[in-house]
């Protein structure tokens, strides 16, 4: 059922305009920062390098230009579409009595979508990282430390792409939040838009949401509150703890939905 | 004698939402080699029934079985049913054959059990079947998904609607097939508003309006259950004015040129009698003995 689902998904031209804009993406930042001369650039939390010093710095930004939008999108796309599209084209009532089980028919759905999201994703550091590499070369990363910690710290080429790698995973880890949202919208209404919209809708809310002083209390309840914790791996002497709950919140926003739709979709009565 | 029952429902009832019920207290049953058509007009709950019988609904009460398994969604038993409920539905950026293909393997069993050429040859389409499904006219999408409900040579057949927009020469293919495949053993329940089509097709009929069973039975028992008359006269207006009256007579109606009468008692020849004594001329008397007019009498009486 994973191989059918892979080989319907597969050949969709959306799987590739998805897959080649977060090629280019990455591709215009380093060429940006190219243009844009040897400056500082900084990114959501802290996070503030000197550009030209190494390409991982590409990839870095790219992470970081895109976790906030670009790679929440792409999950509600993947995530919020696979029932809804196959109740659109009718063929999920075939898929539903050749029989497939429910349970089995999401699952392998959502895993397809899963794996489709990830792999195009996470084009996007890889990109940064090797068009950074042909612009500025691969090098160590230098960084000036804030408060009291070291006033310069350098991390090897090692270190800096395996931090980096920690933070890619952290982040699409984080999506668990969309995909929960978008799987849940996209079962409960069967509509792609409006499953996709929810995805998105849920980051763009509470990142208003999180933007509010005044709501502070409830800021670390928002699923988009930790989504840039990662940038405390670029910044010497950064705290991981934000990070720690970020892996808690994403789980949380991620598997209550995800159960949720499961039972919606167990049992729902198919009328399309 | 009986051949074993295939398909069993008992006292089937689905209400959606509030207060729309869909299917009323419907039960029937199918046996083993038997092609009934599920006759109704549209919005009848034919449709509901069928899907229900699919495992897609969850009925409100009532139970239905497959083989003597009590159908909930996605119990194993479906996968020696071959369906086509609402109109076909395919993945539209893959060719014909890929969505048969990819449709066979979800199922989890080898493609040469589906017999793939076979279905696609019954079909028709030719080296249409190689091109993407979106390209494809609404006829060519029923034929693909006649050939899919098809694929492994189901033991059940279970079809809504199946002759839906096909032209004239298609639907007689398709009822050739289906002849075909019943003579071969398949048991086959399939839907129709067409009452020619169920005619013309089954060997038994189950007939539904607003979601209840008004009868079931053969389709030469069900066609003689309800006696009628057609006549041709020189006056209708007096003729339908004095057979309404008639002691024995259910309804009258014209249908020109001539009235169709229901009769229930009374005999063909009494009604030539009753106008000939008012001075109604009478041409034409014949029996009309069609499932079209059962059906009618069936649906007539209950609707409104």
């Amino acid at each position: 059922m994973i191989a059918v689902e892979f080989a319907k998904q597969i050949r969709r031209v959306r799987t590739w305009v998805v897959a080649g804009i977060c090629i280019v993406i990455p591709f215009l930042i380093g060429l940006g920062f190219e243009l844009g001369g040897n400056t500082t650039a900084s990114g959501g939390d802290g996070l503030s390098l000197v550009t030209h010093q190494s390409g991982i710095v590409i990839g870095v930004f790219a992470l970081s230009f895109s976790s906030v939008l670009l790679i929440p999108i792409v999950f509600a796309i993947f995530t919020g579409e696979p029932i809804a599209s196959e109740a659109r084209w009718g063929s999920l009532r075939y898929l539903l009595v050749r029989p497939v089980t429910r349970p089995r028919v999401l699952g392998s759905k959502l895993s397809v979508s899963v794996v489709l999201a990830v792999s195009t994703t996470v084009l996007i550091p890889i990109t940064g990282t090797i068009v950074g590499i042909a612009f500025f070369g691969l090098h160590p990363i230098h960084t000036f430390g804030i408060g009291n910690g070291p006033s310069v710290v350098t991390w090897s080429i090692a270190d800096a792409l395996s931090r980096l790698l920690l933070a890619t995973v952290y982040t699409l880890f984080s999506m668990l939040s969309v995909v929960g949202i978008a799987t849940l919208v996209g079962v409960a209404t069967e509509n792609a838009l409006a499953a996709t919209a929810s995805g998105i809708g849920l980051y763009i809310v509470s990142a208003i949401l999180d933007a509010l002083p005044g709501l502070s209390r409830i800021h670390p309840l928002l699923p988009v509150h930790y989504l840039e914790a990662w940038t405390n791996l670029f910044v010497p002497g950064g705290s991981l703890q934000a990070m720690g709950r970020g892996v808690i919140s994403a789980a949380i926003w991620g598997v209550v939905p995800l159960l949720l739709a499961f039972r919606v979709f167990r049992r729902k009565d198919i009328l399309c | 004698m009986d051949a074993p029952v295939v398909i069993d429902v008992a006292g089937l009832t689905k209400r959606f939402g509030a207060g729309v019920v869909a299917v009323d207290d419907l039960s029937f049953s199918v046996r083993r080699g038997q092609i009934v058509g599920l006759l109704g007009p549209n919005g009848a709950g034919k449709t509901t029934t069928l899907r229900a019988l699919l495992g897609l609904i969850r009925p409100t009460s009532g139970t239905m079985a497959i083989f003597g398994e009590t159908i909930r969604p996605g119990i194993a038993v479906l996968s020696r049913v071959g369906a086509l409920v609402e109109g076909p539905g395919f993945v539209p950026h893959l060719s014909g054959r890929r969505n048969l293909e990819l449709y066979w393997r979800a199922g989890g069993r080898a493609l040469s059990e589906a017999q793939l050429e076979h279905s696609l040859d019954i079909s028709g389409l030719g080296p249409t079947a190689d091109r993407k499904v979106k390209t494809y006219s609404h006829g060519m999408r029923q034929r693909l998904g006649f050939a899919q409900a098809l694929l492994g040579k189901p033991e059940v057949l279970i079809l809504d609607e199946p002759v839906n927009g096909l032209d004239p020469r298609q639907i007689v293919e398709v009822r050739e097939s289906l002849l075909r495949i019943g003579a071969s053993g398949t048991t086959i329940l399939l839907s129709s508003h067409l009452l020619s089509e169920v005619e013309q097709t089954c060997s038994h009929v189950v007939v539904v309006h607003h979601g209840r069973l008004m009868q079931a039975g053969t389709v030469a028992e069900v066609t003689a259950s309800v006696a009628s008359a057609y006549l041709e006269v020189d006056n209708t207006d007096i003729a339908v004015a004095l057979l309404a009256v008639l002691p024995g007579v259910r309804s009258v109606q014209p249908s020109p040129p001539g009235i169709v009468v229901q009769l229930a008692g009374a005999k063909r020849s009494d009604l030539v009698a009753a106008l000939v004594g008012a001075g109604v001329r009478v041409d034409t008397v014949t029996a009309r003995r069609s499932l079209e007019d059962a059906f009618l009498e069936l649906v007539g009486e209950h609707s409104v």
